[in-house]
């Protein structure tokens, strides 16, 4: 299905940072579509992270804040409250105009996220499936099969009550599945486990494991696989794309590694200093980048089996988003680099089956 | 034959938590040999834990082997001093943020490597050679008075590399060299290498995960799973017909870009 799940629609990012305004993401439009792999790739400090926690409102209000655009989430409610009788109704909701109350049923419950690194993310004190039940506990009460009255009524009252032992056996057997669904081997062993009893790709599958288990339509993986070994980082991509497709969800990838692009997305955003610069399907980046910096970014990278005597490098550096300079981002760099570059700011157009925002093109 | 090393082996204890004593060992490299000639670049590849860094510190000389030799142009190791093997064999480190001293400015850092090697130098001397290795490096001169955290990832790792070439070594251990910089960045830092290595003949030791990398440089590879060099061969061979089971699992994960390039 091509319809948009997720829209976004001129976001902006600022830090502040001793009284300077750092521009981490500017004017970012883009959409997610039902069933799709979003790649989204660019150097470190271009934007990509703080774009994934934008859309969660995960930005810390003591260093930043998002201070323009909409995020439209839509949403469908499918049956699942027969009484109110609205089946099939679907609403588009600005995250960003949301209550807090109703942002925490979205973040975590219809848009999951696995972080980079799952050794600061899994709490070091609690046993694994403590930390998963505790997703459960609090975005899906409905699924535990709440055994007396006085759960029901702890359940319509939205409040742990506290009879954590009645709960125990249900939640227990749907944590498991969980484990199993992520493919640890020992689902038992490793729910009685201490995150740091687990190695790396198991805690990434732990942190996956939660993600989903509120199924969610979206997950949101910033860099899941960077800080594992690469025969870990396979099997973690491979289980990612298992379970899109086995849970109809929508994934967006965000990495610096183009070959992680091209092995596991459908479409790709490339971003520099803040901005999109490139987007369209990754088959087509591929085989004909257009921006400059796209081209010169898959040029530069070392193909397998083949020996040239110097790799072709992009030269300069990433660019400094305390001074950026007028004019296109990327001029500074550029090989292609013309006058009007200097001066003015290139626009997201939309040529040859995919935008791009280089005067190239315009 | 340049360097050479016999049955090279290191384990660590394990201490138990409460009383600190040993209750076991984890053997990080068992019965390494290698060799590298001249002008040669060997890529020592293999996951975390597989006993890469600690060889390649073994070689240079930050840890001491419990058993085994290393020779270097065809003597002992042992026969060396400690300022003689480091005219020799030189690293660079995998984290730029980590490997240059905060306190110290970029002149300093190279001053001390350069009166190192040689004593007794005058003022004026130093700072033309300071200047001279961060032209070879790609770096402006005006930076002698500059500290570490003014300059990014890729330029600290120039300097890194300025600070090993001030011993003017033949064998220079880059480990992870490019892991923690940008891409963009990467092939820069590689195409520096490759010039270095040309220009003063330098033979390289390039431990990394990374197999593309390592096969766009090493003339021959070293596989390294647990502690045990379980294959080698030129690239080629390696690539196309990898003998051992894990190495096969190891070039089969490296995520490929599959589509066309131009």
């Amino acid at each position: 299905m091509d319809e948009k799940i997720l829209e976004i629609r001129n976001l902006s990012v600022e830090y502040y940072r001793r009284k300077r305004v750092i521009p981490a993401v500017r004017n970012v439009s883009l959409e997610i579509n039902e069933n799709e792999t979003l790649g989204i790739v660019g150097e470190s400090g271009c934007g990509k992270s703080t774009l994934a926690l934008a859309i969660l409102r995960l930005i810390n209000l003591n260093e930043g804040k998002i201070t323009s655009g909409e995020i439209l989430f839509r949403e469908t409610d499918n049956g699942k409250r027969p009484s109110a009788g609205e089946a099939g109704i679907t609403e588009n909701k600005d995250i960003l105009k949301l209550s807090e109350e109703e942002l925490e049923k979205i973040r975590g419950g219809k848009i999951a996220m696995v972080f980079q690194d799952p050794f600061t993310s899994l709490n070091p004190v609690i046993r694994i499936g403590e930390q998963i039940a505790e997703v459960i506990r609090i975005h899906q009460l409905s699924i535990i099969h709440p055994p007396s009255p006085l759960l029901r009524f702890a359940k319509q009252s939205g409040r742990d009550c506290g009879g954590r032992a009645n709960y125990q056996l249900p939640i227990k057997e749907k944590v498991i599945q969980i484990l199993k669904q992520v493919m640890i081997a020992e689902p038992e062993r490793v729910y009685n486990s201490y995150p740091h009893q687990l190695s790396g790709g198991m805690q990434q599958r732990v942190m996956i494991g939660m993600a989903i288990s509120t199924r969610p339509k979206i997950i949101i993986a910033d860099e899941p696989t960077t800080a594992l070994d690469v025969t870990t980082q396979k099997e973690i991509l491979e289980l990612l794309k298992f379970l899109r497709k086995e849970l109809s969800m929508s994934i967006v990838l965000i990495t610096h590694n183009f070959g992680i692009i091209c092995e596991y997305t459908d479409r790709v955003i490339v971003m520099y200093a803040g901005e999109i610069i490139e987007e369209g399907e990754v088959k087509k980046i591929f085989s004909l980048p257009l921006h400059p910096y796209t081209q010169a970014l898959i040029r530069s990278l070392p193909k397998k089996g083949e020996k040239p005597s110097r790799l072709s490098a992009i030269p300069g550096q990433v660019p400094d988003m305390l001074s950026l300079p007028p004019g296109c981002k990327f001029n500074p760099r550029c090989e292609k680099r013309m006058n009007i570059c200097l001066s003015n700011e290139p626009k997201l157009l939309l040529v040859n089956q995919r935008k791009v925002s280089c005067f190239l093109y315009n | 034959m340049l360097l050479e090393t016999k049955n090279l082996r290191k384990s660590f204890p394990i201490e138990s938590k409460l009383l600190r004593q040993v209750i076991g060992r984890v053997i990080a490299v068992d019965n390494a040999s290698l060799s590298l000639n001249k002008g040669q670049v060997l890529g020592l590849v293999g996951e975390s834990g597989s006993g890469k860094t600690t060889l390649g510190k073994i070689v240079v000389g930050l840890i001491e082997p419990d058993s085994g030799e290393i020779f270097l142009q065809d003597k002992n190791i042992k026969n060396f001093t400690r300022k003689e093997r480091a005219k020799k064999i030189q690293m660079v480190f995998q984290d730029p943020f980590a490997s240059l001293n905060p306190r110290l400015s970029i002149g300093t850092i190279l001053a001390e490597a350069i009166r190192t090697r040689e004593q007794v130098i005058g003022n004026r001397q130093q700072v033309e050679k300071i200047k001279e290795l961060l032209n070879l490096v790609g770096m402006p001169t005006n930076i002698l008075s500059d500290y570490p955290h003014q300059f990014s990832g890729g330029q600290r790792q120039r300097i890194g590399i300025a600070r090993a070439l001030a011993m003017q070594p033949e064998i220079i251990i880059a480990d992870e060299p490019v892991s923690s910089l940008d891409v963009s960045i990467q092939a820069q830092i590689l195409n520096l290498l490759l010039d270095l290595k040309q220009k003063f003949s330098i033979s390289y030791i390039f431990i990394t995960h990374d197999l593309s990398i390592v096969t766009f440089l090493a003339d021959y590879i070293l596989v390294m799973y647990q502690g045990n060099i379980i294959e080698e061969g030129k690239p080629e061979e390696i690539l196309t017909k990898p003998k051992d089971k894990y190495t096969e699992k190891l070039f089969n994960s490296l995520p490929k870009i599959t589509c066309q390039i131009l």
